[in-house]
């Protein structure tokens, strides 16, 4: 029986726009000898391994790796189960951070190399950003990736400026809902977003919606945001409303539970940080979606949230939840949560504090429903 | 043979800048190696052109292809060198690959997945590298693949003109780097301008006024040419000496050999007793009423800098002067060292020029 993590990451640091990061910083931090020397100088400023600025540092070693094969391979040797991973391409092209050493193109291309390569264990999602083309453009993109190539999915990444229910999307949603195959949406208030100077009017508010109903009130007074706060309209939870009321049957992960912040603020602890915005809890509005029996296609996962111990035991509850049992899945969002733990202790820890019987449920049985589609069998 | 003292007065000089430019080319190539310089501008040259937005980078697909792959002694490093012959071949393969069609699906069980097909387009080779042009979307890469291979017959026609095209393009490379690095050239020489003060004037008038000093700086000088042999240009993409740079130990004993090579000029030009140094720059920023160099703080701050300023405005004629003499320094030694070394050898010459052959030993 396969363990299946339904999300990791393996791009490098050359898929990541010049901008990201200010300036020229990504550019001179994946020069692998400078790179290596701020690990060394890391290393030697902070001995133990539980420093923050030591994961910072492993974080940074995975993310300059010489291409995605090698960060798949650290990802591979962390486990020592017979696995499966979901590889989640992101289209970085459109963020507004300038160019990247390795376009989203090149990415997708070596990810094919790699499905070739890992044709049991590989598992991709194609990325898809309205922003591309229009909307015939990208469902021949996706189908090229799912029927041509094996790819198992699609990934949305709204925060990096566009909305779910963008006219554009509309073809990739359809087809998507009339052949099963699984989305994976980013959805929480954390994240990398949109770095451009400005927001198009279609940022601002998508317009030519056709048949769908939107949210009561627009964004266009809200664009003297920071970008990073702009982003979690893009994120909210309620936007996939939208998507699913003209497509209730579409699969789709709400990833990552809202993220263990909220999950804390609504269980009233943690920090209490301002509120930018009026857009509520994500954690609440994800688990809603997942309540909401109109639309039975709808899951979640664990990624990322699962590093937080202190939310185990609300996790498991939710998973040993009846209505929510079958619509969790597990992953981890590898490499991120290197800044977290290692990947080898992020899954041990979880393994330990949770039933077997409910791993397998969401490590397995969920995960291998959620993909299976017209095209691809679990 | 000439004896003039002109002749000997102008070899000290050149002499004087031949040995602090070799001093600066010694730095500039510690700092080429601290950045990797000629593999990271290798690499950009060929993002540059094959970078490309609308299809993919094609330079990173060449720089993950095994000929390429194999150059690396680490699979961190980028290669220093990429020959032509290898760029052709590896260009050709990732273009060709462009046009193989793979088919990924489940198998007749609905158990795997598989590869249903596999192939690439029919045709010989040039046609299967036109096939994969064919796919790439309208690009200024895409339009210089297809100039390249309109009139060709077959493959290694295509590798020819691939290889002229890139040497032709490795020159205007090199040319880049040359003007970089000549930057950087001339912000080191004003380091060592600075740090050493070597001062223009004072050197002429030292060598001038001081027979004894001339005498022995003219010696060193056609001994080092005698013995000598042309420095490197490390301004030059294919002048930039040292082992394979491949992780942190062999980045570090580079740059100690860099900086002992750097350190052994430096003491070699000490060793000579020449009129530079800031002892001589206590004498030309000096002057009876104050000296601009030293600070005073019995004064307090602003009672000093006031003093400073008045003595700069008293004595800018000799400020500017000096800052001349440096500047002259400065844009000499940044000519480099192997522009000295023929100049030095074309003076030595010059001088010999008459000189009695020696008479071979009798047997």
């Amino acid at each position: 029986m396969y363990l299946y993590n339904a999300h990791t990451h393996i791009f490098t640091t050359k898929c990541i726009p010049e901008n990201f990061l200010g300036k020229g910083l990504i550019r001179i931090i994946s020069i692998p000898l400078i790179n290596k020397l701020m690990l060394k100088l890391l290393r030697q400023i902070l001995p133990s391994e539980s420093d923050f600025l030591s994961k910072y540092a492993n974080f940074l070693a995975i993310g300059s790796n010489k291409n995605q094969d090698a960060v798949y391979q650290d990802l591979v040797n962390s486990y020592d189960d017979a696995c499966r991973f979901v590889v989640l391409t992101l289209d970085m092209d459109h963020m507004g951070a300038g160019r990247a050493e390795v376009n989203y193109n090149t990415q997708l291309y070596e990810v094919l190399q790699l499905k070739l390569k890992y044709m049991q264990q590989m598992l991709p999602f194609v990325s898809v950003d309205p922003r591309r083309g229009n909307a015939q453009e990208l469902l021949n993109l996706v189908k090229l990736y799912i029927e041509e190539y094996g790819f198992t999915g699609i990934k949305l990444y709204p925060a990096l400026g566009f909305y779910p229910f963008d006219p554009n999307l509309d073809l990739v949603h359809q087809y998507a809902e009339a052949n099963e195959i699984p989305l994976m949406t980013h959805c929480t208030k954390a994240g990398v977003y949109y770095k451009g100077d400005t927001l198009s009017e279609q940022q601002i508010w998508p317009k030519n919606l056709d048949g769908v109903q939107l949210p009561e009130n627009d964004h266009s007074d809200s664009t003297h945001m920071k970008n990073r706060d702009f982003k979690n309209f893009f994120t909210d939870p309620d936007n996939y409303r939208q998507v699913l009321s003209k497509y209730p049957k579409l699969k789709i992960c709400i990833a990552h539970y809202g993220g263990s912040t909220e999950i804390e603020r609504f269980l009233g602890r943690g920090k209490k940080k301002k509120q930018i915005n009026e857009l509520g809890n994500f954690y609440k509005k994800t688990r809603d979606l997942l309540e909401d029996t109109n639309f039975p296609n709808v899951y979640t996962d664990v990624s990322y949230t699962l590093a937080a111990n202190s939310i185990f035991p609300e996790l498991i509850a939710d998973i040993q939840n009846p209505v929510l049992r079958d619509n969790i899945l597990f992953g981890t969002d590898y490499f991120m949560t290197i800044i977290e733990k290692n990947e080898r202790q992020l899954v041990s820890d979880f393994r330990a504090a949770i039933d077997p019987k409910d791993f397998s449920q969401i490590a397995n049985t969920n995960v291998k429903s959620y993909l299976n589609s017209t095209f691809f069998k679990a | 043979m000439f004896d003039l003292p002109v002749l000997d007065f102008t070899i000290s000089i050149v002499f004087v800048f031949f040995l602090f430019s070799l001093f600066a080319a010694a730095l500039l190539e510690l700092v080429n190696t601290v950045r990797k310089r000629r593999a990271r501008i290798l690499r950009d040259a060929l993002d540059k052109v094959m970078n490309d937005p609308q299809n993919k980078n094609f330079a990173e697909l060449i720089y993950n292809h095994p000929i390429i792959e194999a150059s690396r002694k680490d699979p961190d490093s980028l290669p220093s060198y990429i020959s032509a012959e290898n760029f052709a071949t590896a260009l050709i393969a990732v273009i060709t690959e462009q046009g193989r069609q793979v088919k990924i699906g489940m198998n007749v069980t609905n158990t795997a997945q598989e590869v249903k097909s596999d192939t690439t387009p029919p045709g010989t080779p040039i046609e299967q590298f036109r096939a994969g042009l064919k796919t790439l979307e309208p690009s200024s890469f895409q339009q210089l693949m297809v100039s390249l291979s309109q009139f060709v017959n077959d493959l290694g026609q295509l590798e020819k003109k691939l290889i002229t095209w890139y040497n032709g393009y490795m020159d205007r490379v090199s040319g880049w780097f040359k003007r970089k690095s000549h930057k950087i050239l001339m912000l080191l020489s004003a380091v060592v301008v600075i740090g050493c003060y070597v001062d223009f004037f004072h050197l002429a008038s030292e060598f001038w006024n001081n027979d004894k000093l001339r005498t022995q700086i003219v010696q060193s000088a056609v001994a080092t040419v005698e013995n000598g042999q042309k420095p490197n240009d490390p301004t030059q993409l294919n002048n930039i000496q040292g082992q394979q740079v491949t992780n942190i130990d062999s980045l570090k004993s580079e740059i100690r050999n860099r900086y002992n090579a750097a350190e052994e000029v430096y003491d070699d030009i000490m060793k000579k007793n020449l009129p530079v140094g800031w002892k001589v720059a206590g004498k030309k920023w000096c002057w009876d009423d104050g000296c601009l160099y030293t600070w005073e703080s019995k004064n307090g701050f602003f009672g000093e800098l006031w003093n400073k300023i008045k003595l700069f405005f008293n004595h800018i004629g000799g400020v500017i002067l000096n800052l001349l003499a440096l500047l002259i320094s400065i844009l000499a030694i940044s000519r480099g060292a192997p522009f000295w070394f023929d100049t030095l050898n074309k003076l030595v010459n010059l001088r010999s020029s008459g000189k009695k052959p020696q008479v071979a030993p009798e047997k």
